[in-house]
């Protein structure tokens, strides 16, 4: 299994496409979403599609799916911190970034402080303003057993399934909703100012 | 028990480590969802230890990339297997 440490936190990772960069393609690194997302929404998704023809880096983020636990360090801008320190680990030169969600959050503000690191953004149902983000309503009560209720029923049911694979998720979001910084990270989340996103100069 | 079958079921229980519950062997008719309640990343772990060990040959990737959620819930460790042999026989 591919572990990375970053910013002192262990970081699952994963790669598809060739192993090496085919001639000029620039490869793709993809961020996922909140507290019940994991790489796996990209690597069965989009990733492989997008693999035939560049490498694409996949990782779970800080407290999701297989990288560690941490404590703390969910606000966008540590979270944008995390995947430059994976850029500048897994690719010499600049990259595309894909983000869902709140990993759309990520990359956006991981381009708006590391510009040289980013050649274009590509952002799936970015919550812009960052107030906007959706899970914040759910998270207002911090409660799991809410959260996972309130989740589309198709993916309730592929999340909950068994006794195995639904004590594993509600174990997760304990964790994340009332032992991590996760909450009152996203609660003091502020929006971006017009003239920073003015100022970013890559395709989006 | 085919060798297929042998590996597949060898990785599944890597995969599955010290949470293994299963008072039954991996069969063809397993399925992941139901029987083994494998989590999305565990399949991400799958994957992985497919690429590992039958290397280009066999994109588990990109077949599973091609299905929905709903059916990749229903997926039975046979279909992986036959899924494999499929690739293999044809290279």
């Amino acid at each position: 299994m591919s572990f990375l440490e970053l910013n002192r936190v262990r970081f699952h990772v994963q790669e598809l496409g060739p192993r090496a960069e085919p001639g000029e393609s620039t490869p793709a690194f993809m961020a996922h979403g909140l507290l019940v997302d994991n790489m796996a929404s990209w690597y069965f998704g989009a990733a492989p599609r997008v693999a035939r023809d560049r490498r694409v880096v996949l990782y779970d983020l800080r407290g999701h799916g297989r990288s560690e636990a941490a404590r703390e360090g969910y606000d966008v801008a540590t979270g944008a911190a995390d995947l430059a320190a994976l850029v500048q680990a897994r690719s010499e030169g600049p990259v595309h970034l894909v983000g869902h969600s709140y990993g759309a959050l990520v990359a956006l503000r991981c381009a708006l402080d590391h510009p040289q690191r980013v050649r274009s953004l590509a952002l799936v149902e970015a919550p812009l303003p960052p107030s906007r983000l959706e899970e914040m309503r759910s998270l207002a009560t911090s409660d799991p057993q809410q959260l996972l209720a309130a989740l589309p029923e198709g993916l309730r049911d592929a999340l909950l399934r068994g006794r195995r694979r639904a004590a594993r998720a509600r174990k997760s979001l304990e964790f994340l909703l009332k032992e991590s910084s996760l909450v009152a990270d996203l609660a003091a989340e502020e929006d971006i100012p017009d003239g920073q996103l003015e100022g970013l100069d890559v395709p989006v | 028990m085919s060798d297929t079958l042998q590996t597949v079921a060898r990785m599944i229980q890597g995969v599955i480590g010290d949470d293994w519950d299963l008072d039954q062997p991996i069969a063809l008719e397993t399925s992941f969802g139901d029987d083994l309640e494998l989590e999305s990343i565990e399949f991400v772990s799958l994957a992985e230890a497919l690429r590992e060990h039958y290397g280009d040959e066999v994109d588990f990737v990109a077949w599973l990339s091609t299905k929905e959620l709903d059916e990749i819930i229903q997926l039975k460790v046979g279909d992986v297997v036959e899924f494999i042999d499929l690739c293999r026989s044809s290279n």
